[in-house]
């Protein structure tokens, strides 16, 4: 289930287990750092091994489909847009994710700028001269498409890593 | 000469303490053999850049241009970046609210969060209940459509239980008739009766308007059919008093114990053609009479009226006969038409503006006598609404 091998993603949902029977004391939630600690020493054994190109296309591509499958699994896709955000916002929120704020929606041209402050990812890093959430940017890039059914190039502008102290993005639709 | 140069650098320093940027770089050492002198120049340098950056771009915060792109990897303005970026979420959301999107909130930005979220909410509670009062109203112009509707149709019921004009040409040779209620349905009705030697023509004038008013007069019709059945039309004294006692008996049963207290007007007239002869009873209800040889005469009803609780029913109706000379004009009215007030003085129409318009009109055609009394009246009305229903039953004889 985990460990066969593919050619194209098996992902589900189901496979995040039932949290709330495996950590009855320990409870649903963990500390910041340790998802850090995952996600900055995977990132460094990809570069190590891919090098920095590879490595930050496979933590964008892993970001999407995170991000289409939270957004699958936890958003009401039914909504029109301005009910769609709030519940993003909302849903982010109570998740600890980060703070969404939308600065600029523009549906006719489907190109959006949005910023995410306290980001799990980022915020609080040592300033670097490098945005560093590429998770992000697949994250984002694949809740709007599972929820449009378009793609999405997105691209972290700002981040607290280059002394931004929010994150933002801009999204706008991937020309082929 | 080392210190000269770092004189030079200090000075620069000085100068961006006090926030004046223009030509720094200038004022800076240059060629500098001295490795580092020439880091120390280097950093200077990147200083000043960012200060002027970071300077132009808060100076466009503050003047609330946040179209302006912050500079990019620039630590001076940190905070005011983020100030930034809130700013444009606050645009946005303000503009979402604008636009009639009520599900935005806004999340931790102090004080703020709270006032905006408060709006949203009252606004949003403000949308509900105009859309429950548009709902209301919408509900409303249906139930009012249908009441009219009803109240059309009533109306055409109504119109059915007066005389057909099948039946008033039959009977009558010279007559015409004015029938004008107030609203859709009225309080007043014409009655005729009879045939060609011998009729009885009446007015009847109920209370109320409206659709109050068009019930009584289903009633009134009803009373004066079965009275005129009971003890025919030759005695029109004695058809009132039936009628009254008739319509108190109706009207007491139906509305017992409640406030309700209504009743009518009228008048009869029963005329004999080839004897040329005229009853008229009449129940605060005149009847005028126009010949040659005298203008306009008020022939003047009883002074008490039928069917109210106060009607007396052993009340006795006067019978006054007279008889006509050649061409002779009967007129029968109710109280719309004499009590209109008219728009210029506040006046009614009156009864001397009534006589004057039949003597004006005698000897003309029915349609032309007809034209002559409405054009009176609607001048004398000018823009004043019509107050009452007004009934107008002419013959001539
Ligand atoms: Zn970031």
């Amino acid at each position: 289930m985990f460990k066969e091998e593919r050619s194209g993603y098996k992902f589900e949902w189901k496979d995040l287990g039932d949290i709330e029977q495996g950590r009855p004391n320990l409870g649903p939630t963990t500390s910041v750092s340790v998802y850090r600690l995952m996600q900055y020493t995977l990132r460094d054994v990809l570069i190590t091994r891919y090098g920095v190109k590879a490595a930050n296309e496979i933590l964008y591509e892993a970001g999407k489909l995170a991000g289409s499958e939270f957004c699958k699994n936890l958003m009401n896709l039914d909504a029109d847009f301005s009910g769609f955000v709030a519940q993003l916002q909302d849903t982010l929120k109570n998740l600890n994710v980060g703070v969404l704020r939308i600065e600029k929606a523009d549906l006719d041209n489907m190109d959006f700028v949005m910023t995410v402050s306290e980001d799990l990812d980022c915020s609080g890093l040592p300033l670097v001269e490098e945005t560093v959430c590429d998770y992000d940017e697949g994250f984002i890039s694949g809740i709007l498409k599972t929820y449009t059914g378009k793609e999405f190039e997105v691209k972290e502008v700002d981040c607290w890593a280059t002394g931004d102290r929010t994150c933002r993005f801009t999204a706008k639709l991937k020309h082929f | 000469m080392n210190k000269s140069k770092l004189g030079l650098i200090a000075e620069s320093l000085k100068e961006l303490a006090y926030g004046r940027v223009s030509d720094l770089m200038e004022k800076l050492p240059s060629d500098l053999e001295d490795e580092d002198l020439a880091l120390l120049v280097e950093e200077a340098v990147k200083l000043i850049k960012s200060y002027s950056e970071a300077q132009k771009f808060l100076e466009a915060l503050s003047d609330g241009r946040l179209e302006v792109e912050p500079p990019a990897r620039n630590y001076f303005i940190s905070p005011f970046k983020q100030l930034h970026a809130n700013l444009k979420h606050l645009t946005w959301q303000t503009q979402q609210v604008a636009k009639g999107d009520f599900n935005q909130k806004v999340d931790f930005l102090g004080d703020f969060s709270s006032a905006f979220n408060s709006m949203i909410e009252s606004l949003k509670e403000k949308r509900l209940i105009e859309s429950a009062l548009e709902k209301s109203h919408e509900e409303l112009k249906e139930a009012n459509s249908k009441i009219l509707d009803s109240i059309d149709y009533a109306g055409s019921i109504q119109s059915a239980i007066l005389p057909p004009t099948q039946q008033l040409d039959s009977i009558l040779s010279s007559y015409f008739v004015i029938w004008n209620p107030r609203d859709v349905l009225g309080g007043d009705i014409y009655w005729l009766v009879g045939d060609k030697e011998e009729f009885a023509f009446a007015v009847v004038d109920c209370t109320g308007h409206g659709v109050p008013g068009a019930i009584m007069t289903m009633m009134a019709v009803t009373s004066l059919k079965r009275a005129e059945h009971e003890i025919g039309f030759r005695d029109p004294g004695a058809l009132l008093e039936r009628v009254n006692i008739l319509m108190r008996d109706g009207l007491r049963h139906r509305s017992r114990g409640k406030l309700y207290d209504d009743g009518m007007d009228i008048g009869v007239c029963y005329v004999d053609r080839v004897k040329r002869k005229v009853i008229y009873s009449g129940a605060h209800v005149s009847l005028y009479v126009c010949c040659d040889d005298l203008d306009a005469v008020e022939i003047k009803g009883n002074n008490h009226s039928l069917g109210y609780k106060s009607s007396n029913p052993n009340y006795r109706f006067t019978n006054r006969e007279l008889h006509l000379p050649e061409i002779t004009d009967l007129y029968l009215t109710t109280d719309g038409l004499i009590d209109q007030i008219g728009f210029s003085k506040g006046l009614p129409f009156g009864k001397r503006r009534f006589k004057r318009a039949i003597v004006n009109n005698y000897g003309s055609s029915p349609e032309h006598k007809r034209r002559g009394l409405l054009k009176e009246f609607e001048t004398h009305m000018g823009d004043e609404n019509q107050r009452d229903d007004v009934t107008v039953f002419a013959i001539s004889l």
